[in-house]
């Protein structure tokens, strides 16, 4: 007889109705594939063949009454990362917070409703509407934020700190140049 | 199997037709068995450039639609036994080029050649998208001007959305050639230096060409640069050759503007 033994995080969930079932599951699909899931309650086909087809371990009976648990607690963060060069052409639009982790060529266009933060140089056009940007420009960019273009001239070659508190907009480079990973 | 190259540019006149020819002479020179495809159709050059404008019978369009066949299509080089050329069309434009149908050539012609290498049109219209489609690596061309940059640029995010590799999530590998490269013009910093292109591109450097005035003649007379021993455009395609084939070969220095010293001045004199 040979006797393996295994540690698991298993999760537990109490199913109220199929819809809200899939939704949760829809949502954090990435997370849960690689745990157990034991359900308490009704489970349907539906349910059974999503669970089938997305290869995950659940199951219906187990026994945890001496068991302590953790309440989950799900983060979802409105910070979109982009981690590619943005090129000519590209017109990005995004409504949330948005972090980039490369340049912004000539000819490429960012709209951001949030706050921005380019680790790269930027030569494109960025359009923010957010309360907050650090942002490092060439001449060739065209920088609106809050609907007042910045003067080129105080932005160039220096990470800026851009900030809009209601009433004015306040630049203020940094002197020391910031070191990125 | 073959590998496919894809020569792209965005902007026209940079030097793609002739950055084509002579890579194809080099690595037919190396000993591999090159097929060169012209897709700039209405605009056929590259026949040009190798000297063969008068052996075109057929072209990639009468391969395409069945009208002659491959062997009969394709034109062996004047200057290597290992190189042949499929010409472009020059009565039909490019809406003569169907996906399925040039899949179908690319296929057909990786089996037969260890390199396929297309010449893209200038711009980034259909014709361009064809010859990227199935491509596995591209080899982008720009002179150092922010014109030129910007243009590749766009063609480069073209390549990443378009390209069936890129679809398929495998990697699309990109080189840069720096064509036109003027040493005196990029000490007195009136042209872009390699750093700040490679910097603005990011894709790995596959080779600076020096600017060469023989390049004129060499496509008027047929006869790439590449063949010229003396050239240093020439030395550097050679170069560019032997890094495609796999070897590991130094970049050398072509920017950096050596005026005659006073001791060659003199020699020059005596001679």
């Amino acid at each position: 007889m040979k006797i393996k033994q295994y540690s698991i995080k298993v999760f537990e969930i109490n199913i109220e109705s199929q819809s809200s079932f899939l939704a949760f599951m829809d949502k954090n699909i990435i997370m849960l594939k690689h745990y157990l899931i034991y359900l308490k309650g009704e489970v349907t086909p539906d349910m059974e063949e999503y669970l089938k087809s997305h290869d995950i371990s659940y199951t219906t009976h187990l026994n945890l009454s001496d068991k302590k648990h953790q309440e989950l607690v799900l983060k979802q963060s409105d910070l979109k990362i982009i981690d590619e060069i943005v090129r000519s052409g590209q017109d990005i639009k995004v409504a949330s917070d948005l972090l980039i982790l490369n340049r912004v060529n000539s000819g490429a266009k960012l709209q951001v409703e949030g706050n921005l933060i380019i680790t790269g140089i930027v030569d494109g056009i960025i359009f923010c509407n957010g309360d907050f940007m650090l942002v490092k420009t060439s001449s060739k960019a065209m920088i609106v934020f809050n609907g007042v273009e910045i003067d080129g001239s105080l932005l160039q070659n220096k990470f800026n700190k851009i900030i809009f508190n209601g009433e004015e907009i306040i630049v203020s480079p940094i002197e020391k140049e910031p070191k990125w990973a | 199997m073959g590998i496919v190259y894809a020569i792209i540019s965005g902007k026209g006149g940079v030097g793609k037709t002739t950055t084509t020819a002579n890579i194809g002479i080099g690595i037919a020179q190396e000993g591999k068995k090159v097929v060169l495809v012209d897709f700039d159709l209405g605009q056929r050059n590259l026949d040009l450039i190798l000297g063969l404008e008068n052996r075109v019978i057929y072209d990639m369009v009468h391969v395409m639609d069945e009208e002659a066949g491959l062997k009969q299509a394709l034109i062996k080089s004047k200057h290597t036994d290992n190189l042949f050329l499929l010409a472009a069309s020059q009565t039909k434009d490019k809406s003569a080029l169907v996906q399925e149908k040039v899949k179908k050539l690319i296929e057909t012609l990786k089996e037969e050649f260890d390199y396929v290498i297309l010449d893209a049109p200038a711009g980034i219209e259909s014709g361009f998208e064809h010859t990227i489609m199935y491509a596995d690596a591209t080899i982008v061309v720009v002179n150092p001007e922010v014109s030129s940059i910007r243009d590749a640029d766009k063609a480069i995010g073209i390549v990443d959305a378009k390209c069936e590799r890129a679809k398929e999530n495998k990697k699309v590998q990109k080189y840069l050639v720096i064509n036109r490269i003027n040493p005196a013009m990029v000490s007195s910093g009136e042209m872009l230096a390699s750093a700040d292109i490679l910097d603005i591109l990011s894709i790995d450097l596959l080779g600076k060409i020096p600017e060469d005035k023989g390049i004129v003649e060499a496509s008027n007379t047929g006869k790439p640069i590449i063949l010229n021993e003396k050239s240093g455009a020439g030395a550097a395609y050679k170069r560019i050759c032997k890094r495609l084939c796999g070897e590991n070969v130094a970049f050398e220095d072509v920017e950096t503007f050596n005026s005659p010293s006073i001791m060659g001045k003199i020699k020059g004199l005596f001679q």
